[in-house]
């Protein structure tokens, strides 16, 4: 009888190894007719912000490379249908590999001990690079891109549903970030009122305290101080370290991405106002907008985190005077005017700080018809000063915007060639680490 | 090609099961996997292709004249191995020589760069086991070229193992029946070495990178400094790591191997028996990449005389064929030495450890462990003064800290991780399906429990693998664009 009913057990057997097989060939074969609908396929990705792998141009020379293969491997695998759902998926699997109160993501570079003061020396990233022995002075073209990958974010750091970039501070980078102000500094002497903010991050300011005391990042205040000490009499100072402390437990950074909110950045101007005596106009003399569902660099960066999907930020921005015009300059030369805020609410989740002044071009500049005193302004940025410079448009008839990255002329030509009356640098702390991006600054010296 | 890639998975793999089991004769069958093999083979690396078969046709033809002309028959295998040893000395020892001999004697003062083919180490390994298996009489010489081929370039096997005999599957290549468990067999195994890569080895590696140091800056100048700021912690989790990883990743594709093998009804042997479960170095190397040790054993440890020429000789032998051993792992000086590290366990074994361990049951397995462990420390640094930074860090002499809170924050966001995959290196989930399935005879839970899991299993871990393999081309471009 046992026998029997065995037999009739391992006929079960069977039956369960046909469907494992019918499963399998099944799950295999939907996955690969999928692959092969080559419409479904994207060509960009919103969230990583690039233009996905091409399917290659033959070439015989590729061919025999092997790199022909090879890119049609990579086209196949960069652009599978539904690669935003699959990367979030994944992503979402991985927060289940542990307790994930805090998160690290990315590797954590450790920073220079940071020193008291500056000492000055001679010293420069292009010049004393040992490593960059190439003879040829390179085109702007080919400096860009060299350098664009060296520009990703440091590791990013989770805590709860909130995140903040690492900041590792290297003294060799910030010693070129003053050498580079100093020079620009004592050239526009006589010339020009040169103010410098140097913008702390959110890891320096509105991260836990608990975190603050263990966490293996540099010292934001002591590496401003350091480089504020090491600036020339010259350089007009803007400390906005404490200011931003104190309001630490306020709005002033986004959740989901590296950049601070226009409430940080009006403490920011409230603060330049105060030193350099214009007049300091109340929050309230702006018109509030509010855009929701930002989900940043952070989010992206972390292959969208579902503790971050879960707390997207707001967006509130200050439109100032209507009348108030701006055009920007494309790296192509070409010219558009735009709202200096913008209405984002169309744009994609992970694109909306590009609401201040047009985002990053290379050339900005904003007109205020209400004011005729001649007035101007040279704001020279990355993207942290996106968010101050709305907030000046009351105070001057012109404001000129320079984004470092991509401008290719000389900041003290233009101020010279415009009569700029004051000059304000606006840099984040982690660009002052960023030795890609300090070449950069220093070019347009 | 490699096997966890998307092209693989979803065209190459189902585009060639479909047309091998769309042909009838087994000449037919051969061809289709011919046919794919060169391809695969090629892809990405065409011109070393000519390699592959310049080599497979020099052992076809030597073979054949060995059979022909018995009494010249030595002259011919030395020849062969001239060719196989000389293009594999060339191709993969030819910069480290050079650059040695350079050290040394100042020249040559260029050094030519030679990209290592894919694959050269273990075909060349298979095509020699098969020449000098016709020399010893073994096995017949095979008279067509395109079985030799199919035998070295199958693509099963030829670019990661395991190091498949020609007398172990020469029957199967002319003749073979895949049975419907066979097939089962196959995709199960597959699957598993499939996940095993795509999930666990590829984030083993990434929190190696994280832990230690990432692979990109290994080998600059500022490795060191890296390395040495990782907290004492971070080092030997880190490289608990490395060791995961680095049996999850080489077992995977002998596991892949072999159910692909199985499920057209080649049966490949077993390349890896949990080698972490060894209570000896000498058992180690019994249970890790089984088809390397028995090759050696059986072309070089016992034609020296193995350890039937007195004591001295012994030592000897076992020392030549640990030097190989590392040398085959890698050219560089580390993997010699980690080759020989071993020789000095095993010969330690042989004079009295052996013994001692037979009799202390955990403590044995403790022992492998640890020195296995520190083994893989000299395997993966190829720069000695890494490898120093790394050994004076698992003791605190870089001034590091004992943990950090990062340390603490990567072990806890990945503890379950972790879990798994020391599960993975274990028997268990082997033990544990092999009785849920006897007892499924007379357990209706025990049935629907091992229904479930053997129903689901391979198409859930493909698809698990499948979404790895997507997410790891996750590559945001940060410009501070935004």
């Amino acid at each position: 009888m046992k026998s029997n009913t065995n037999k009739k057990k391992l006929k079960k057997h069977i039956a369960v190894y046909l469907a494992q097989f019918a499963v399998f060939a099944v799950t295999l074969a939907a996955m690969t007719v999928i692959g092969f609908i080559v419409p479904l396929r994207p060509q960009y990705s919103e969230s990583e912000k690039r233009e996905l792998a091409k399917f290659p141009q033959f070439s015989v020379s590729e061919f025999f490379s092997g790199d022909y293969f090879r890119k049609i491997g990579d086209w196949y695998s960069d652009t599978y249908p539904g690669r935003e759902t699959w990367v979030g998926l994944n992503t979402k699997i991985k927060s289940n590999y542990g307790i994930s109160s805090e998160e690290i993501h990315g590797e954590i570079i450790e920073g220079d001990e940071i020193p008291d003061e500056y000492v000055p020396q001679n010293e420069s990233l292009t010049e004393s690079n040992t490593e960059n022995t190439a003879n040829e002075e390179p085109t702007w073209e080919s400096y860009v891109a060299e350098n664009e990958n060296t520009q990703t974010l440091g590791a990013v750091f989770v805590a709860g549903d909130r995140a903040y970039e690492y900041y590792n501070f290297s003294q060799s980078v910030a010693n070129s970030y003053i050498g580079t102000i100093n020079r620009e500094a004592d050239t526009l002497k006589d010339v020009a009122n040169f103010y410098v903010m140097i913008v702390p991050t959110s890891i320096g300011i509105t991260l836990p305290d608990n975190y603050m005391a263990t966490i293996n990042s540099s010292d934001q205040k002591k590496a401003m101080d350091y480089m504020f000490s090491g600036m020339s009499e010259n350089v007009k100072q803007i400390r906005i370290y404490n200011t931003l402390m104190e309001h630490r437990k306020e709005y002033i950074y986004f959740n989901t991405d590296h950049h601070w909110t226009a409430l940080g950045a009006y403490y920011a101007y409230e603060q330049f106002a105060d030193a350099s005596g214009i007049t300091k106009m109340p929050l309230s003399a702006y018109k509030q907008v509010e855009f929701d569902n930002f989900l940043g660099s952070f989010y992206t960066d972390t292959g969208k985190l579902p503790v971050l999907e879960k707390n997207p930020d707001k967006i509130i921005a200050y439109v100032p005077n209507e009348n108030a015009t701006l055009v920007y300059t494309t790296s192509k030369g070409e010219q558009f005017k735009w709202p200096i805020i913008n209405d984002v609410t169309a744009y994609t989740s992970s694109a909306k700080y590009s609401t201040f002044i047009a985002g990053d071009n290379p050339f900005t500049e904003i007109t205020n018809p209400d004011i005729n005193d001649g007035s101007s302004l040279l704001v020279v940025k990355e993207s942290f000063g996106n968010a101050v410079v709305p907030f000046l448009v009351e105070n001057y008839e012109k404001i000129y915007v320079i984004d470092y990255r991509h401008y290719k002329g000389s900041v003290s030509d233009f101020v010279k060639k415009h009569g700029v009356q004051d000059v304000l640098y606006i840099n984040n702390v982690s660009a002052t680490r960023n030795k890609s991006l300090m070449e950069m600054l220093d070019k347009t010296v | 090609m490699v096997f966890v890639s998307l092209p693989f998975l979803l065209v190459f793999f189902p585009l060639c099961m479909l047309l091998y089991f769309t042909v009838n004769s087994i000449k037919a069958k051969n061809i289709v996997l011919l046919i794919f093999s060169l391809i695969f083979y090629s892809w990405g690396e065409p011109k070393y292709i000519l390699l592959l078969l310049l080599m497979s046709f020099a052992d076809w033809m030597f073979a054949l004249l060995m059979e022909k002309h018995t009494n010249r028959k030595k002259l011919f295998l030395v020849l062969a191995c001239i060719v196989n040893l000389g293009l594999i000395g060339i191709f993969k020892y030819g910069v480290f020589v050079l650059t040695n001999f350079n050290h040394i004697f100042g020249v040559p003062s260029q050094i030519p760069e030679i990209a290592l083919p894919i694959g050269i180490s273990f075909y060349t390994f298979q095509l020699l086991s098969y020449v000098v298996d016709v020399y010893r009489g073994d096995v017949k010489a095979q008279h067509k070229f395109h079985i030799v081929l199919l035998y070295a370039s199958l693509f099963h096997q030829c670019i990661a193992g395991p190091i498949v005999r020609y007398k172990d599957v020469e029957r199967q290549l002319l003749r073979r029946q895949a049975l419907a468990t066979d097939i089962n067999a196959g995709i199960n195994r597959f699957c598993v070495g499939l996940a095993k890569k795509a999930v666990l080895s590829n984030m083993c590696g990434s929190l190696v990178e994280t832990l230690i140091i990432p692979d990109n800056m290994m080998g600059t100048a500022d490795a060191v400094s890296i390395i040495s700021q990782k907290s004492v912690l971070s080092l030997w989790l880190g490289m608990l790591m490395f060791a995961l990883q680095i049996y999850l990743d080489f077992s995977a594709y002998s596991d892949m191997a072999i159910g692909m093998g199985r499920m057209i009804g080649i049966q490949y042997k077993e390349n890896f028996d949990y080698p972490y479960m060894s209570r000896s170095v000498s058992e180690f190397w019994r249970r890790w990449h089984i088809s390397l040790g028995s090759f050696f054993r059986d072309y070089v440890y016992i034609p020296l005389g193995g350890n039937r020429k007195g004591k001295t000789r012994t030592y000897l032998n076992l020392f030549v064929v640990w030097a190989l051993t590392g040398l085959w792992h890698g050219a560089s000086w580390n993997y010699i030495f980690w080759g020989l590290y071993f020789f000095v366990f095993i010969a330690l074994e042989k004079a009295f450890l052996g013994k001692v361990l037979e009799n202390a049951k955990i403590l044995s397995n403790i022992y492998l462990i640890i020195v296995v462990y520190f083994g893989w420390i000299l395997f993966k640094f190829e720069s000695m003064s890494e490898l120093a930074a790394v050994l004076r860090g698992m003791f605190g002499l870089n001034s590091n800290t004992l943990t950090s809170f990062e340390t603490a924050t990567v072990f806890k966001n990945n503890v379950f991780f972790i879990i798994v995959a020391c599960i993975a290196v274990c028997p268990i989930v082997k033990t544990v399906s092999t009785r849920l399935k006897a007892k499924s005879l007379d357990s209706k839970p025990a049935m629907t429990v091992w229904s479930a899991a053997t129903v689901l299993s391979p198409a859930v871990l493909i698809f698990i693998s499948f979404i790895n393999i997507v997410g790891s081309s996750y590559n945001p471009f940060l410009y501070f664009q935004f």
